[in-house]
């Protein structure tokens, strides 16, 4: 099967499975008990205004009217207006989105590139002292409450040592752009990053020593040993490539959730993200920001997960699509 | 065994005309884009009998389809066309009830002696679970009779293994194991798949001669899957070669191996190793089995054989019989039977000629 | 005797050793101890207000006193009983749905898997813990409700992995045997695949309890959790305001849950690691053992093992001078580490092979030829010693206890053909490049035409189509992987090729074809030549000389013809018995019994005496020496005259 007609083929896959999405997060809104339209309006409005508010909503129409009006919008393109702010949910999402990504893609490359490179060096020492402690310190890591890790690192560094600052991106009354803004964002970002990455490399070294200890075991290895490759090639030329292959997948799948990862991060350090205004939104019972989240979230997912395929079969040559 | 027999017309088995064919997936892309989902077919029209108390085997290289036909006469696979007729009985679509009776009748040896036997079961447990299935007897009845089949086996004394595990025991010991659970509800047939292929050598021949004991004691037929013909002379009375899913030649063992009617088993016979020294003359063939799966028209044999000619890519060779009992699929039959075969006193064969 | 069985004693100590497995044990231990016990342990109520507000820890308030003035310990107590709450009945029910649909998706197939397929790609697309936030903030916060939910967001993981281990385990002869036997689907799902498929599961609701505590402590500090339970959560939560000022507030009870989930996920490995059959690991693999993780997937059956050749033998009457040897063994001893013993695979062989002599080493599993031939190649396993002994290779030391350089020598002068099973070539490489690495090697200056032009020239050689440079090895055949290996053994025109079980999974004309090729390229080539194989036949046909080995030791080597006909060890004469022929008469055959033994520890006497016919008291208390026979035949038996005798009267037609 070649590669156009795959890609294509696994995108239209993608629509079914949207819409599914969409779907089973109406019906869930639509179920909970309470009213939208109190929320909107408020808990005293008068009836007669809370009338308008559900026909200018469109909250007066049966669900599945109400269902398929939106599936007409999404495919139009348009995501609706939040409820609470007017502003196009399109419009929300996108300028919330940058802080997100910043925060999740530092912390997942640098968890992805020092975790697998823990885990290779412990798998080449198996049973010895750094090989148990690694084990060790990478299931400790992933144990850790990430909301707590981060309020305990800005016990240590915010409050007590004071090197660092402990909320928001940026100082509100810093420079705004030049050298000086960057750097007074990656000031701010130093916890939050260290949190995350935290959380996100223990399994990483995990899947790295797993991995190679069970590629340094295969047959292939013991050929190219007897043939009397040096070590470090062995490892580096015929090992790795072969061993990094569940660690691409894994990594894959976690870009794509990128977007949904950062949520209690981002309480914790009053991060402007798109995680922080989908909690607000789904306590506000703000339904078209919901749903065009969820519908940006899962096609994000989808995507990464079909460049993880395509990757993999690129690096796999027993893997036919 | 070469003069038929006819006050036994009485056939244990018969397979009429067995076919089984495997569809490969093809994913919901290749259905959109209109591929023809491939086909294997992995058994391709078989007609054989076994008689009882009789021994035959099926000697064939992978991708021959022994080891689907085994699975088919035991009913643990289900063919696509043709029947399976035990004693007098069709059965190839029988289920539930029935089923269960031909289970007691028909049993299984697999080969693999490390995965034929469920290791968070004892052996006790393992030999009367057939019993239990088909609710024969009491608890301690069933405890009598597995010890009973474990001596059978030479698992002596019987009542220390009946609490063991399949990870104390050797291999050649498991594979008693399998046999005492085969015989536990004292069927008439063993379908028999590489019983000793995973063994070692010096483990075989005991576990051959148990079998063979056991057909003598209880009349007990077999159909004996392998690829190696040398173990397939020693333990049958008759013989059915197959090739990519057919057999291409059938007859009495002694007379078969002595001198072969079908071109592919001369070569199977030449290609054995002896111990006569290097003085064997190797044969020369052609590919393997895999690239005759492309063949089309005429015999399948024909891309590696060396006796091919015209006809045999226009005509497909069907399995005639050559002489009294002896079956070929081939246009030259009469011409390869009647070469030099086997001289028992050295190994030189008649097909390198 | 059995060394690989895994009692539930061995498993527990499997367990126990995971130290950190046992901390996590006993961390888990006090927290239910002290879940359970909450409401009768001599704490304060955790919901009392009766304290002064704001106390750091102190002897009265071991974890100080939070902005109501409730006692902090008792509240992180009490917190403990809902977060193993959470835990028990999250996991557990994940856990049972996963089973459920799981293993039946996995075993019938059909439309059940798809349908389950499919739920797995929508649940992969929805972010499951804003699903779960969704769900509490829309229906309410109570903790049922949150469990349930954490429950249904994860079971799509449990039963993929089930479903997983389902489907292989379904097809294993054991299940086979057991719908063979009488069984329906149902009862063989029941009784034997579920059983066997657990493992995983277990492992993944460890991991899953740890899962869920956190996902339940995050909806607490996120507002979102049941307000009237304590929770480690919702405490961390009401603490963030009173960081600066009161900082245990937010440490304990963190601190609390991070060690709980610690424990579980600390279980959760120990659970693995005590689970997974033994042999597995590194240190416990024996090349060639079956139990021992030694086992290779040989298609035609065939037990593994490759003996490497054992010895050379110089070769009797030439009349002119003896040939040079190209590789000598003297006494060599090669033992495995176990866990209380020593494995004695190789144990004082000592054998020569000539410039140009074909040496056939015969023998079965624990024989240790498999290690022979890697102590020969110099690439044993880290279990692995060179007790004693050394190798030379045409006059160079190359092996000796604790030495091993193979300057020179290796690949360029030595190399090995490797049985050739999928994996014995790199997967994702193209056999040329790896043709082509292996030949830069040694030589890096080489140009690209003489690299292509020495492959182009062994694939001619060996009977491979050029166009098999670009291949992939599981785009080729078995019989041309198997050619592969020959060219890459084949590659820096060696002297000595030693070949470990080269046809073993080969079909028949195969082999005969690659054993064939074998034979002409050494003679092409003037190779000497070393074929290990547990197949007596193969090795009878190529080999000038036979050595045969058992428990170790080599009991009989020869001139391959004179030790068939007139063998002088019981051994050997019984492997020969036992094998059934195609000519001769259809006699009966000898039956060994007992099985192929591996010797570990010391031994008393000679090895073979359990099983063998002629076994007198001398030879069951004392070990046999090596008596030397005319035609450069040697024998480890008391009695090889009356077993050569025995032989040849059995060979007098009756």
């Amino acid at each position: 099967m070649r590669l156009p007609q795959y890609t294509l083929f696994r995108l239209l896959q993608l629509i079914p499975l949207v819409l599914v999405v969409i779907v089973i997060n109406f019906v869930l809104i639509q179920l909970a008990p309470g009213d939208v339209a109190i929320t909107l309006a408020g808990e005293d409005a008068d009836p007669q205004y809370m009338e308008h508010i559900r026909r200018q909503y469109g909250l007066d129409s049966p669900v599945p009217v109400q269902l398929l009006r939106y599936l007409g919008q999404v495919i139009r393109g348009d995501l609706g207006a939040s409820f609470r702010s007017r502003e196009p949910v399109l419009h929300e999402l996108m300028s919330r989105i940058p802080a997100t990504l910043l925060l999740v893609v530092t912390s997942l490359i640098i968890a992805v590139f020092v975790g697998t490179w823990l885990g290779t060096l412990a798998a080449r020492r198996p049973g010895s002292f750094f090989d148990i402690a690694a084990n060790t310190v990478s299931i400790a890591l992933y144990s850790v409450p990430l909301f707590w890790l981060g309020l305990m690192l800005i016990l240590v560094f915010g409050v007590k040592l004071g090197w660092l600052p402990i909320s928001g991106m940026r100082k509100i009354a810093g420079p705004r752009e030049g050298i000086g803004y960057y750097l007074d964002v990656l000031k701010h970002m130093v916890l939050p990053v260290l949190t995350l990455s935290v959380a996100y490399m223990g399994q990483y070294v995990r899947l790295a020593r797993s991995s190679v200890e069970s590629v340094m075991n295969e047959d292939y290895i013991t050929t190219v040993r007897a043939v009397g490759f040096p070590k470090r090639i062995i490892f580096m030329r015929y090992a790795l490539r072969n061993a990094l292959l569940p660690v691409v997948t894994v990594f894959g799948l976690q870009i794509g959730l990128a977007l949904t990862g950062a949520v209690l991060t981002e309480t914790v350090f009053t991060w402007p993200g798109l995680g922080r205004l989908v909690y607000e939104g789904i306590l506000a019972r703000d339904t078209p920001l919901i749903m065009g989240s969820y519908i940006l979230m899962s096609v994000c997912v989808a995507i990464a997960s079909l460049l993880t395929d395509l990757c993999y079969a690129l690096l796999d040559p027993r893997v036919k699509l | 065994m070469s003069v038929a027999n006819t006050d036994q017309d009485r056939y244990l088995l018969e397979l009429k005309d067995l076919r089984k064919e495997y569809q490969l997936r093809v994913g919901l892309f290749g259905q959109l884009v209109g591929r023809a989902s491939p086909k294997v077919r992995a058994v391709d029209g078989i007609n054989l009998k076994i008689r009882p108390g009789e021994v035959l085997a099926l000697v064939g290289e992978s991708g021959s389809g022994k080891t689907t036909l085994g699975k088919l006469t035991c009913l643990l696979e289900r063919p696509t066309a043709g029947s399976i007729v035990l004693d007098g009985r069709d059965v190839t679509n029988i289920r539930g009830r029935e089923l269960k009776r031909f289970r007691r009748e028909v049993q299984m040896i697999f080969q693999n002696p490390y995965e034929s036997l469920d290791r968070r079961y004892t052996i006790g447990a393992t030999v009367m679970e057939p019993l239990a299935l088909h609710r024969i007897g009491t608890l301690a009845e069933r405890k009598e009779r597995a010890i009973e089949a474990l001596a059978q086996v030479e698992l002596r004394p019987a009542e220390r293994y009946f609490d063991r595990y399949p990870q104390d025991l050797s291999g050649g010991q498991r594979q008693r194991v399998a046999i005492a659970r085969a015989l536990v509800l004292e069927p008439r047939l063993i379908v028999a798949d590489e019983p000793v292929s995973m063994l070692d050598v010096s483990i075989r021949s005991g576990i051959m001669k148990l079998m063979e004991d056991l057909r003598v004691s209880r009349g007990i037929s077999y159909l004996y899957v392998t690829h190696d013909l040398a173990v397939a002379r020693y333990v049958s009375d008759r013989m059915a070669v197959m090739y990519l899913g057919k057999v291409v030649e059938e007859g009495p063992t002694e007379e078969l191996v002595r001198a072969a009617a079908h071109p592919y088993t001369r070569l199977l016979l030449a290609a054995v190793p002896g111990e006569g020294g290097a003085n064997r003359k190797r044969v020369v063939v052609k590919g393997d089995i895999e690239s005759s799966r492309s063949v089309t028209g005429g015999c399948r044999f024909r891309s590696r054989c060396p006796l091919a000619q015209e006809v045999c890519k226009e005509r497909e060779p069907a399995l005639a019989e050559v002489s009294p009992d002896r079956w070929a699929a081939c246009h030259f039959a009469s011409e390869v039977v009647a070469r030099p075969g086997l001289d028992p006193a050295d190994r030189r064969e008649g097909m390198r000629a | 005797m059995t060394l690989a069985s895994r009692t539930l004693g061995e498993r527990l100590a499997g367990f126990f050793r995971h130290k950190a497995a046992v901390a996590g044990a006993v961390v888990l231990f006090v927290f239910v101890a002290l879940a359970l016990l909450a409401p009768v342990l001599p704490i304060a109520s955790p919901e009392a207000m009766d304290y002064m507000p704001y106390q750091p820890p102190s002897k009265e308030h071991w974890m100080g006193t939070d902005n109501f003035g409730r006692d902090v310990f008792a509240r992180v107590v009490w917190g403990a009983r809902l977060a193993l709450q959470v835990a028990i009945v999250s996991a557990g029910l994940s856990t049972l749905l996963g089973v459920i649909l799981g293993s039946l998706a996995g075993y019938y197939g059909g439309w059940l898997d798809s349908f389950l397929s499919r739920t797995f790609d929508i649940f992969l697309l929805i972010p499951t813990f804003f699903l779960v936030i969704l769900v509490v903030a829309l229906f309410g916060s109570g903790i049922y409700l949150i469990m349930i939910a954490i429950a249904v967001s994860t079971w799509p993981r449990s039963a993929r992995i089930v479903r997983a281990e389902v489907l292989s385990v379904k097809s294993r002869a054991f299940v086979q045997a057991t719908l063979a036997a009488g069984a329906n689907h149902l009862q063989a799902l029941v009784n034997h695949v579920i059983p066997n498929s657990l493992a995983p599961a277990i492992t993944n609701a460890t991991i899953l309890m740890g899962l869920a505590i956190l996902t339940e402590a995050g909806l607490s500090f996120l507002g979102l959790g049941d307000p009237n339970s304590v929770s480690w959560g919702r405490m961390i939560f009401d603490a963030q305001r009173q960081l600066r000022l009161a900082p245990w507030l937010a440490i304990f009870p963190g601190m609390a849950m991070f060690l709980l989930v610690a424990a579980l996920n600390f279980i959760g490995d120990g659970v693995t690691g005590a689970l997974t059959p033994a042999g597995a690991g590194r240190g416990r693999r024996v090349p060639g053992l079956p139990g021992f993780g030694g086992e290779r997937s040989s298609r035609q059956g065939g037990t593994q093992e490759a003996s490497p050749a054992d010895g050379a033998q110089v070769l009797e009457e030439g009349g002119d001078a003896a040939p040079r040897t190209m590789l000598e063994i003297e006494d060599l001893r090669v033992y495995y580490r176990l866990e209380k013993d020593w494995l004695r695979a190789v144990d004082g062989v000592t054998l020569r092979v000539p410039k140009g002599g074909s040496l056939g080493i015969v023998g079965e599993s624990g024989s240790g030829k498999s290690t022979m031939g890697l102590a020969l190649m110099g690439i044993l396993p880290t279990n692995a010693r060179v007790v004693s002994g050394r190798v030379t290779f045409d006059g160079k030391e190359i092996v000796a206890p604790g030495k091993s350089d193979y300057t020179g020598i290796r690949w360029t002068r030595l190399s090995m053909v490797f049985q050739s099973a999928m994996n014995a070539l790199n997967p994702v490489m193209t056999v040329g490049r790896q043709l082509s690495d292996a030949y830069r090697l040694y030589k890096p200056r080489a140009s690209e035409s003489e690299v292509k032009g020495r492959i182009e020239e062994l694939f001619d050689l060996v009977g491979i189509p050029i166009s098999r440079i670009d291949s992939y090895p599981h785009e080729l055949s078995g019989g041309m992987r198997q050619r592969g290996m020959i060219v890459f053994a084949l590659l820096l025109g060696p002297d000595l090729v030693i070949a470990d079980e080269p046809t073993t999974a080969l079909d028949v004309l195969v082999q005969d074809q690659i054993l064939a090729e074998i034979d002409e390229l050494r003679r092409i080539m003037n190779l000497s030549l070393i074929l290990v194989s547990h197949d007596i036949a193969t090795v009878a046909e190529t080999c000038d000389r036979i050595a045969v080995m058992y428990a170790g030791q080599i009991v009989e080597q020869g001139p391959t013809k004179d030790v068939l006909e007139r063998p002088r060890h019981p051994y050997t004469s019984a492997m020969i018995s036992a094998l059934p022929t195609l000519t001769g008469p259809r006699r009966t055959l000898e039956a060994l019994p007992g099985e192929p033994f591996a010797a570990i520890g010391e031994t008393v006497g000679c090895r073979f005496a359990p099983r063998c016919r002629f076994a007198t008291d001398l030879c069951r208390t004392t070990a046999p020496t090596e008596s030397v026979g005319p035609g450069g035949r040697s024998s480890l038996c008391h009695y090889p005259e009356a077993v050569e005798e025995a032989s040849l009267t059995a060979r007098v037609p009756a």
